[in-house]
């Protein structure tokens, strides 16, 4: 008895054991391993460190449903990308998209892309940013997040004009700007505003420019960066030939801007426009821009006012025309930027002395050549991506419209399966009503039956008995009564009628003893005086009639019989029992007195004999009026 | 006659004109029961006690009331005292007339007396006959139970019935018989046959037999 005891006390300390192991489990996972390394990484200077402690926190991490594994993914993306290790972090971001989708997690898919497409973007593969943030855009709508979705739409716009792909570029954004608009990020409607303006302007379409950039400054806050747009549309009308506006535009923002770098390409501008317009000697304003940019390490800057200081010189001091397309095409080739080195070679093939041309010209070709194809490539590439992307959806079309057909399918078939069983509830649910009302009546039937029966006897009873009964008790109470042998007689017959009604009344043996029964009972019902002829009787089989057939037939001559007795005053009946393969038929005959139809009219037994016959469908026929004898003949269907 | 005779009966008044009329009939003891289970066990009380009794005259049925019966019918109680005291003999004094009930019971009892206007007539006829080492059935049981006032008649008499009816004379009937494989054809036995149907249908002739049969359209 003791060892039950200890072992129920062993579980309940079991079961407290692991409710505590399960509490402690909880606050591990805020307090664990990789949550304290990634806390380090936090805190520490040191890029190598920070790297090193990320990785170690992710080695801690062992269940890919742990939130903190994106993160650490993300900062070591970040990280990785500062220290220029492009490949690291691109591989970073692509453990942050596989892990984004085994967790469903379409937003961190989206953010992956999103990173990827930056890190390509700091190693300039302006190819693979396009695809990226194509991606992540595509990612960012699934996931219903439009704002970023037309952020990373902006960024593939810039991607696309970059690349040269102006039309795409625009549709991009377009796309971007239906996006953002709900937002009120100005910032990057203004940046899209711009954008689409660029394109409009490197396609010549100078209006539209205008009209874009205009857009654009009604979403910017900073008046800096209004300023630079408005230089912007200066510029585009200078190149419009509207150099009276132009020059109005730079003439307004050049008092308002802070920026040395943005002053000089005000006034770079401004200058090369007043050339532009009135052919003006504006060489030494432009020389001391080019030197103020120098001195500020303003590359980017130089460029114009190389290109400038080139196209002023081209027709009257050629020689320095061609010192300054020199330093154009080295300062261009430093920044890498290919169209304005095309332009540089230009101006050298144009302004060198013959035999320097070669080279140039060729330079020219190749890179004039390798623009156009990586143009070319970047259109096709595009066009490749939105193929590929429309390809796709119309798969998800196609496979949505198979499951919704597929659905409809199973409810059209669930419907055939509910109207079935609901027809099957409605035809079990009717026969059952049916067999239910069949039965009622059958029941009601039988009621009324035994109702009629009960009456019959009733009246029987009454007519027969109860009124010879009261005779007999008056004749009694008569103080001069003395014939004691009448009354006795008057008793007799009452009681053999009692016992007639009874014996009518019996019930019917219906199984095997049933043609015994039938001839006990004609042969207790024939009065002793008279013979009783039966012929055919052994050969008729018996089991072929129905139970209720049966009763009637017993019951019917029964009542036959009792007729019989009481008014023919026969010696000799004759019962004639015949078969057929359909049907039962019993002929009577006797030698008594016959019927008037008066009697027969009276005579409740014939017509109970008649009602009898009906009730199982067979048919009862007697000679009416016959003076000499009664004949009758029952049919019985088996 | 029986010295000692029980009789059950739940009728009180059926009980006492019995008594009366027992001890009439020479009777020495007379005792009743009111009860098969009653009954039973005064039966078997005196079998122990060497003096047992000589007759039981019985009810068939017994009203049920408040006491649980074990033995609930006389049926049932002639049944067990003949299997107990073959030697006991047993009367039934019953209003049950149905053939088919007392066809069942006749086997194990020595008389069957139905009540009635001449039953207690038919009652001492029975407790003498049942004396006298016979059984005993009221007059009107026997008439019903073998059929006396029905009768059956057979293809052998139809046969005979149809070719007098057609014309043929006896001799002609025990050929045609004879020729049909039909037996007994010997023209003694055709004859005596006749006899019996003339008889039997109250006819004189055998003109009168035949008008007889074709009015009942026996054939």
């Amino acid at each position: 008895m003791k060892s039950p005891l200890i072992l129920s006390i062993f579980f309940i300390v079991l079961l407290i054991s692991c409710k505590e192991k399960d509490q402690t489990k909880k606050i591990q996972c805020r307090n664990d391993l990789a949550a304290q390394f990634f806390e380090r990484s936090k805190e520490t200077e040191d890029l190598n460190q920070k790297l090193t402690l990320l990785k170690k926190a992710l080695a801690e991490i062992y269940t890919p449903q742990d939130t903190l594994q994106a993160t650490i993914y993300d900062n070591l993306i970040y990280f990785h990308n500062k220290k220029k290790e492009i490949d690291s972090s691109v591989y970073y971001a692509n453990l942050l998209i596989k892990n984004g989708f085994e967790q469903g997690d379409t937003l961190q898919v989206a953010k992956g892309y999103y990173r990827k497409a930056k890190s390509f973007f700091y190693q300039n593969d302006q190819i693979n940013v396009l695809n990226n943030t194509f991606q992540s855009q595509r990612y960012y709508l699934l996931a219903g997040d439009s704002v970023n979705a037309g952020k990373r739409l902006l960024e593939l716009s810039i991607a696309q004009t970059r690349l040269g792909d102006f039309p795409a570029s625009q549709n991009s954004a377009v796309k971007a700007l239906s996006l953002l608009k709900p937002s009120k990020d100005s910032f990057y409607i203004a940046s899209s505003y711009n954008n689409l303006a660029a394109t409009y302007r490197k396609l010549k379409d100078f209006d539209e420019a205008i009209e874009e950039y205009s857009n654009a400054l009604k979403y910017i806050n900073s008046s800096q960066d209004s300023l630079a747009v408005v230089n912007n549309i200066a510029n585009v009308y200078a190149e419009k030939e509207d150099f009276k506006k132009s020059l109005g535009l730079l003439e307004s923002i050049l008092p308002l801007a802070e920026n040395q770098n943005f002053i000089n390409r005000i006034r770079d501008n401004y200058y090369f426009t007043k050339w532009l317009s009135e052919k003006t000697d504006i060489t030494d304003s432009l020389e001391l821009i080019m030197e103020a940019r120098s001195k500020h390490n303003d590359l980017t800057g130089l460029l114009s006012s190389y290109d400038h200081l080139v196209k002023v010189n081209e027709k009257d001091s050629p020689k320095e025309a061609l010192r300054y397309a020199k330093a154009y095409y080295e300062t261009s080739r430093k920044l890498n930027s290919v169209t304005d080195e095309i332009s540089a070679l230009d101006y050298l093939v144009r302004l060198s002395p013959v035999n320097e041309i070669k080279p140039y010209a060729l330079e020219h070709i190749r890179l004039n050549d390798s623009l156009i194809k990586s143009r070319d490539k970047v259109k096709n590439l595009f066009a490749k991506i939105k193929y590929d992307e429309e390809q796709k959806l119309e798969e998800i079309d196609q496979l949505e419209k198979i499951s919704i057909q597929q659905q409809l399918e199973v409810l059209r078939g669930r419907n055939r399966l509910n109207i079935a069983i609901l027809l099957g509830i409605l035809l079990t649910g009717s026969a059952a009503v049916i067999y239910y009302y069949s039965k009622q009546r059958h029941k009601k039937e039988r009621i009324r039956e035994i109702h009629a029966t009960e009456a019959r006897i009733s009246k029987k009873i009454h007519d027969e008995l109860a009124n010879d009964v009261y005779n007999v008790m008056t004749e009694l109470e008569n103080p001069d009564h003395s014939y004691k042998r009448g009354t006795v007689k008057k008793l007799e017959s009452i009681y053999d009628r009692t016992r007639n009604i009874s014996r009518e009344n019996t019930p019917v043996t219906t199984s095997s003893g049933y043609r015994e029964d039938l001839q006990d009972m004609l042969s207790q019902s024939v009065p002793q005086q008279t013979t009783l002829y039966l012929i055919g009787l052994k050969d008729i089989s018996w089991s072929k009639l129905s139970t209720e057939s049966k009763i009637v037939v017993h019951r019917v001559l029964q009542e036959l019989m009792v007729n019989m007795k009481k008014h023919s005053e026969a010696s000799i009946v004759k019962l004639n029992f015949k078969e057929t393969s359909s049907k039962l038929t019993i002929s009577y005959i006797d030698n008594g007195k016959g019927f008037s139809s008066a009697e027969l009219k009276k005579g409740a037994g014939l017509k109970n004999v008649e009602n009898r016959i009906d009730s199982i469908g067979g048919s009862f026929n007697f000679q009416p009026e016959t003076t000499e004898g009664f004949s009758a003949q029952i049919v019985i269907p088996f | 006659m029986f010295k000692k005779v029980l009789i059950a009966e739940d009728i009180d008044a059926v009980n006492t004109a019995l008594k009366k009329f027992l001890l009439s009939l020479g009777a020495q003891e007379v005792v009743y029961a009111s009860y098969c289970d009653e009954a039973y066990l005064k039966c078997k009380k005196a079998y122990q006690e060497q003096s047992p009794y000589e007759l039981v005259i019985s009810d068939l049925s017994f009203r049920q009331d408040h006491r649980e019966e074990k033995i609930r019918s006389g049926e049932e109680l002639s049944l067990i005292l003949k299997k107990e005291m073959p030697e006991l003999k047993i009367i039934i004094h019953s209003i049950e007339d149905h053939p088919g009930k007392v066809k069942k019971i006749i086997p194990y009892v020595d008389g069957y007396v139905c009540k009635g206007r001449k039953g207690m007539n038919h009652l001492e006829q029975a407790i003498q006959q049942v004396y006298g080492g016979k059984s005993y059935l009221s007059p009107d049981i026997e008439q019903t139970l073998h059929h006396k006032n029905v009768k059956e008649l057979s293809d052998y008499d139809l046969s005979i019935l149809k070719l007098l009816c057609d014309g043929y004379i006896q001799e002609e009937i025990s050929m045609k018989f004879k020729a049909q494989g039909i037996t007994p054809f010997s023209k003694s036995s055709i004859e005596k046959k006749l006899k019996d149907l003339r008889e039997e249908f109250e006819a004189k002739t055998n003109p009168q037999l035949i008008s007889t049969v074709l009015t009942l359209q026996l054939i």
